[in-house]
Order: C-alpha cells, then structure tokens, then sequence
C-alpha cells in the first residue's frame, strides 16, 4: 500500500485527536459565551442587548484567521501572553461564541409568546421563566442548527495551524512537506479526509441522539 | 347601582389610558372589582376589553393612570412584580399550557417555583384540582394529548394552585370547540358561586348573565355602560349597548 503507512496513521491520528479535543473544547466554549449572549439579547435591559449586539456583528463579520491573528499576534504586544493552543480554543470559542448566540435566539423566537406571558402570569421572574420554560423548549429546536456548527467548527478548527497548533491539517501538511519524501501525496490526501469524514460522522450521530433525547410530545 | 359596590376593592382601575400607536386602546378607564365579586366585560372586538383585563397584572402597561391591586400599586417591574402575578390567576384564550411539561407539572410549577411548597405537597393540591375540574386521570399526560376543553380546565387549575387573590379569564372558550365551551364554563361557574373575585372577558352571554355581579361593556376603548345582568341584558341604556345586543342575541 502507501509508504510509511504505519507512520502515516500515526501522526494523523494524533493530529485528528487535536482536532478533536480542540473542537469540543472550543465548542463548549462557544456555548457558554452563546447562553450568555442569548439572556443578554432578551434581556429587559438595553444596554445588555446592544452589549449582544455588537459582540455578534463583529465576530460574525470578521474572518475567523483575523480573529486569531489579533489574539496570538496582538494581545502579546499589550502584554497578554499564553500558549498558542489558548489563543486556539479562544478564538474559535469566541468566533462560534456568535453564531451560537444567533441560533439560540432564533429557538427562543420559535416558541410562542404566550408560553412566556403564561409563566409570567404565574409569577416567575424573568430568569426563572427562560431557566424552567423557554430554554428548555427551545433547545430542542436548535439542536440540528448547533449540530452544523459543531460540525462547521471541526473544519473551521484547520485554520489554528496558522498560529502554530499542530492539528489534523498541519500534519498532514508535515507529511507532505516531509525532507526525506516518505509519504505518498494521496495517501496523505485519503488519509486527512477519511479522518474529517470520520469525526463528522461520529459528531454528528451524537447530535441525533441529543435531538432524540430531548424530544417531547407536541 | 346598589349593594354590591365593594369596600375593599381588590382591583382599583382609574384614569387609564394606553395607545398602541395610533390607535387610542384605553380611554380613561375606572373601574372597581370588589372581593368576592365577578365582573364580567364584555363588547365588541377590538374594544380593549382585553387589553384591560391583561393591564391588571401588567402584561400590557399603561401609559397613564393608576391600577392596586388588594390595596397595592402595582410595580414596574422585578421581583415584585411577579409576586404580585402570583396572586393573579389568569386563564388565557389559546390555553398557553406549557408544552414540555405533563398536565402535574403544568399546575405544581408555579407552586413549587415561586411559593417554595413541596414538591409533594404541590403534588397532592395539584391533584385535588385536577379532580376538581374533571380531568383527575390526565395528570400524566402532555398538554398536546388534550382537547381543548380539557386543556383550558387544566389552565384554570393552574391558576388555582397559587390559592389567587384573583382569577382573570381573557376570552377563555373562543377558541373551543362549540360542545367544549360549557365544561368551562361551568367549573368557571362553580368558582364564582364559590366567591372567587373574577374578571372574566368573555363573548358567553348565558354566562355573563348566570355568573355575573356586574356586566361591563365596552366599546372603542372606553367602558360605555354599568350594570348588573339583569339590568344590562332587559334594559341596555345606551344606544351602543342596544346595538350590541341586538347583534349577538339574535339567533
């Protein structure tokens, strides 16, 4: 078969399990700043909604490789300093962050109003209503929609290799650009993309079982 | 108008007037609900009669005037206001059951949330409630299993579980079904016999007249004429009551 195989499977494998931890790593980043956000939209407060509001314009209408080379280049300058892998995990998070903040927005629009205006009636505060009545119905809603950016930030996740972290893509870009040419181009080829197929695959299975898990009857 | 003007008025509406937009929805409003008491507003559409019964526990604010409630104005917003919702039943239209939670814990959440009873306990009321309002073999199921009647008894029973002060029904029957409006209106029947303070905007004649103190009707925002039923349905004063009437009791 391929040159080096053994060789091969090893270093992209251990450059898939980066990709991998990387993402879910990012992404539950990514969720914590889109609940946060998502409560802020809602929020009764302005200044909390345009606090949103301007977070989500300018991650989602920045290049995510801009948003990683102001983190890794620029907060140095100023004296911020961290690991590269860091800056990593923060600007996908941060970048995701945005999207998931809009997706949780549309599943909180999706159900009606009068299921807020009915558990105001019966006295839950504001928290108290998206915690016990809003926020559970709309997640199943945007379930699927989390899925593909979950699945969007697995590919979204190459482009760290810019800033120095050795994911599934930098290796086998290592490969490729091997000094003493052991690697087979397409074996490399197959190789890195039999592994994206394959985390997509089983990333997107547990998705399905989420959805299945959090249905109800309606 | 005679006796039944209430010393203690649980609800006290005066000099309200609320706009959406251009539209003028209230037009200094006073009312009085005494405790005990079930006034029933009824009118045209598009009247704000609705708009009305949904200012008392501030779902809709106002833009002038001054609402109590048993004696106390209602807050702006916050923590005390929603105590003040808590005391307020309301029973809406279109049911608003919550749709990821069984029949039990539709009525105990309130209970459980707000008034901190236990869970058993909220438990134990909530089927006491249900019984009550027919529906005692419903406790498991999700509100989409229910027709709407059994689906609005299960509003009232909610609103019930928080032992309200007041019990406000926004049109509770118009979206049933014709053969599912009187097993609603009948356990509404059974609270006001039972002295429940009500405020109750409905398009039920028979049921304003059998269950009401006092008829209110209005038109265009403001409130047109007083009256207790009898003196309402015999003997309409204005020219626009006489109108009214003449359309929805003609058949």
């Amino acid at each position: 078969m391929f040159d080096n195989f053994d060789l091969m499977v090893a270093a992209l494998g251990a450059g898939a399990w980066t990709t991998v931890w990387v993402t879910l790593v990012s992404f539950a980043i990514a969720l914590v700043i889109g609940m946060v956000l998502v409560v802020m939209h809602v929020s009764p407060a302005w200044p909390a909604r345009w606090a949103a509001n301007a977070y989500t314009q300018l991650f989602r209408n920045v290049p995510l490789l801009a948003v990683l080379f102001i983190l890794f280049f620029g907060l140095p300058q100023v004296g911020i300093k961290a690991d590269n892998w860091v800056w990593a995990l923060l600007g996908l998070g941060m970048y995701t962050g945005a999207f998931v903040g809009e997706t949780l927005r549309s599943g909180i629009n999706s159900i009606p109003l009068g299921q807020a205006e009915a558990a105001r009636a019966i006295g839950l505060t504001f928290s108290q209503s998206l915690r016990s009545i809003i926020l559970p119905q709309s997640i199943r809603v945007v379930i699927p929609p989390l899925g593909s950016l979950l699945i969007a930030l697995v590919k979204n996740s190459a482009l760290v290799l810019a800033i120095g972290v050795t994911e599934l893509t930098a290796q086998a870009r290592r490969l490729i650009e091997d000094n003493e040419s052991r690697f087979d181009l397409w074996g490399v080829i197959i190789g890195v993309t039999v592994s994206y197929l394959l985390i997509a695959f089983v990333l997107s299975y547990l998705v399905r079982i989420a959805e299945k898990r959090t249905a109800f009857v309606r | 108008m005679e006796a039944t003007q209430p010393k203690t008025p649980m609800v006290s509406i005066s000099g309200v007037n609320k706009h959406f937009g251009d539209l003028h929805a209230l037009k200094d409003i006073d009312l009085t609900v005494g405790d005990g008491e079930v006034v029933v507003l009824i009118g045209p559409s598009g009247s704000g009669k609705s708009t009305l019964c949904r200012t008392i526990n501030r779902l809709e604010t106002v833009d002038s005037g001054d609402i109590t409630v048993a004696g106390k104005p209602l807050p702006a917003e916050g923590r005390a206001l929603a105590n003040l919702r808590a005391d307020v039943g309301m029973v809406f239209q279109h049911f608003n059951l919550f749709a990821h939670l069984t029949v039990l814990q539709n009525i105990t959440l309130g209970p459980i949330k707000v008034r901190r009873t236990p869970k058993a306990k909220a438990e134990e009321r909530a089927r006491q409630l249900l019984e009550r309002v027919g529906l005692s073999g419903k406790a498991d199921v999700y509100p989409s299993q229910l027709s709407g009647g059994q689906q609005q008894r299960v509003a009232i029973a909610r609103g019930l579980a928080m032992d309200p002060k007041l019990m406000m029904f926004d049109e509770p029957t118009s979206a049933l079904d014709p053969e599912m409006i009187n097993e609603v209106l009948d356990v509404m029947h059974d609270l006001a016999r039972e002295g429940m303070t009500m405020v109750v905007v409905t398009h039920e004649m028979g049921f304003a007249r059998r269950a009401a103190n006092r008829v209110v009707f209005m038109a265009e925002g403001q409130i047109v004429e007083t009256a207790t039923p009898d003196e309402f349905f015999d003997n309409p004063q204005t020219e626009r009551a006489q109108d009214f009437l003449s359309k929805v009791m003609t058949h």
